[in-house]
């Protein structure tokens, strides 16, 4: 349907004796989008009108979205809008959408040949790794964001298949910003098309950073939808930082702990500064202070104000990338929110070609890629460099 | 989709493809894109109008039209109008629609299994 919508000349919609121009239709969409502040909220959870808006950005002429079209990995997240009755459809029927003069040579163009004989693990896997491959980088395996339920799964499908054949809901964790660079400093990976190991297992080149200590619960969509719910939440935010730190490494912790919670990002979709985060930061300090309050007093004074507060935090810092994930403390210190399946002793790596850190899993003599983490501290490649300060080599992850 | 005047052939891939035969599948889905690039007219079946709602929903589809057309010079200005030309942001807007629009007629066009 994506491929008649956007390859086609013209299109023409039969309903009953009514008929209108297909094109309408998606515009339309992008116009109810626009103007979504007016129009009804079940129209607004349509998910047919959610689908349409993705038609709608596929069309756009801006050669800054056109680029979508160039690269699977971001058809990826086209993809996952739309329902799928025969689930290989979820890789097979947007091929046609691909401009083909970024396709591949012929020995990786044969990883995303249609065979419906394949099974639909080696479909999604065999995909995954031209999207790899197709840029160079790891930019694609910013869609693996385990959870539990599915990472019980990785028997029949390798940890690092983009799982485009499901459906995304409106509150999976979003995708981290993409503006980081991690891995600077790094080469470019040299064995993404390796398969001497097997084609389930993806060889992955980098440093191990740091090893996870101690994580908080997932941030649900419930708890984030709640003032209530969601202090709770910050403070086992809280909690876990203060028994990682002492008194004077608290200063630099607490303003780690508001980049970290923002991913750090501010509203404008660019990268945040520590004034802009000032309201968030004051809250985590007040959290503390409180249960010394408590302690003296015994009763709980700051509650209302507390509530008062956290909405300050909702209008002023954009906390929705807690959202599905967990927020942790490493060995070292560091604080990062992370993948909702991560867990202690998961290890923090730094991979070529990859914009955030991961968090992997050590099974057997390989890994589990669990996701993509936002660190604190590493984001631009210092994890590299006080790698290479000490002298350290690179090891081949056998992710599978 | 009859023709009032002349009879009329169609391809239709919901029917001429066998759908059991997976050599027969992996063929045609692979040849789907010049299919769809090559028609020169593609006609899409949303379903029968059960609950009279194709009419008012063809009418509400057009009111949203109309008021795009008005807001962007006849689409001209349509993509900087709902994107942020630097930054690629969706933008949404402060200003309702110019006349009055069912939206409930077009909740049920979104609806059609097709569109998802």
């Amino acid at each position: 349907m994506l491929q008649e919508a956007v390859l086609a000349s013209s299109n023409t919609c039969y309903w009953g004796a009514y008929t209108f121009d297909l094109l309408d239709t998606v515009r339309a969409a992008g116009w109810l989008t626009y103007k979504y502040r007016f129009i009804l909220d079940s129209l607004n959870d349509c998910v047919g009108l959610h689908c349409a808006l993705e038609m709608f950005n596929i069309i756009l002429p801006d050669s800054r979205f056109a680029s979508r079209r160039g690269y699977l990995s971001s058809m990826f997240v086209t993809i996952q809008q739309f329902e799928k009755t025969e689930p290989k459809d979820s890789i097979y029927a947007i091929l046609g959408l691909l401009d083909k003069d970024t396709s591949l040579e012929s020995s990786h163009a044969e990883l995303l040949k249609v065979d419906y004989a394949k099974t639909l693990s080696s479909v999604l896997r065999d995909a995954t790794r031209y999207s790899l491959c197709q840029r160079g980088d790891l930019d694609a395996l910013s869609q693996i964001l385990h959870r539990s339920d599915v990472i019980a799964d990785c028997q029949s499908f390798p940890t690092w298949a983009i799982r485009a054949d499901l459906q995304r809901g409106a509150w999976d964790a979003s995708y981290l910003p993409s503006y980081f660079d991690a891995s600077g400093g790094l080469e470019a990976p040299s064995l993404l098309d390796d398969i001497s190991l097997g084609a389930e297992v993806l060889l992955l080149q980098g440093i191990v950073v740091d090893e996870i200590s101690q994580t908080t619960a997932p941030c649900l969509e419930s708890i984030s939808h709640s003032y209530e719910e969601f202090h709770e939440w910050l403070i086992s935010v809280r909690d876990i930082v203060l028994c990682h730190c002492d008194v004077t490494s608290q200063e630099e912790l607490f303003p780690a702990t508001a980049f970290a919670l923002v991913a750090g990002r501010g509203w404008d979709g660019g990268r945040t500064q520590s004034c802009k985060l000032q309201v968030l930061l004051d809250y985590l300090k007040s959290l503390t202070l409180n249960e010394n309050d408590q302690d003296v007093d015994g009763v709980t004074i700051t509650k209302c104000s507390d509530l008062a507060n956290m909405k300050r935090i909702f209008d002023t810092s954009r906390t929705d990338y807690c959202i599905d994930r967990r927020f942790f403390v490493t060995g070292s210190g560091r604080v990062g929110i992370g993948p909702r399946c991560m867990q202690p002793e998961d290890i923090v790596v730094v991979l070529r070609g990859g914009k955030w850190p991961f968090i992997l899993r050590k099974k057997g003599d390989g890994y589990w890629l669990l996701g993509a983490a936002y660190v604190h501290g590493i984001m631009d490649g210092e994890a590299v460099q006080s790698h290479k300060a000490l002298g350290g080599s690179e090891e081949v992850f056998h992710v599978r | 989709m009859r023709l009032s005047d002349r009879p009329r052939v169609l391809w239709i891939d919901a029917i001429c493809i066998d759908q059991s035969s997976t050599t027969e599948r992996s063929a045609q889905v692979a040849f789907m894109a010049t299919v769809y690039s090559t028609a020169k007219h593609n006609l899409i079946y949303l379903g029968e109008d059960d609950d009279d709602m194709a009419e008012i929903a063809t009418k509400a589809l057009g009111d949203v039209m109309d008021d795009m057309r008005a807001a962007t010079a006849d689409f001209t200005l349509m993509w900087q109008t709902i994107y942020n030309k630097d930054t690629g942001a969706h933008l949404f807007s402060n200003e309702p629609f110019s006349a009055s629009v069912d939206y409930e007629a077009l909740e049920a066009l979104y609806n059609h299994h097709w569109f998802r």
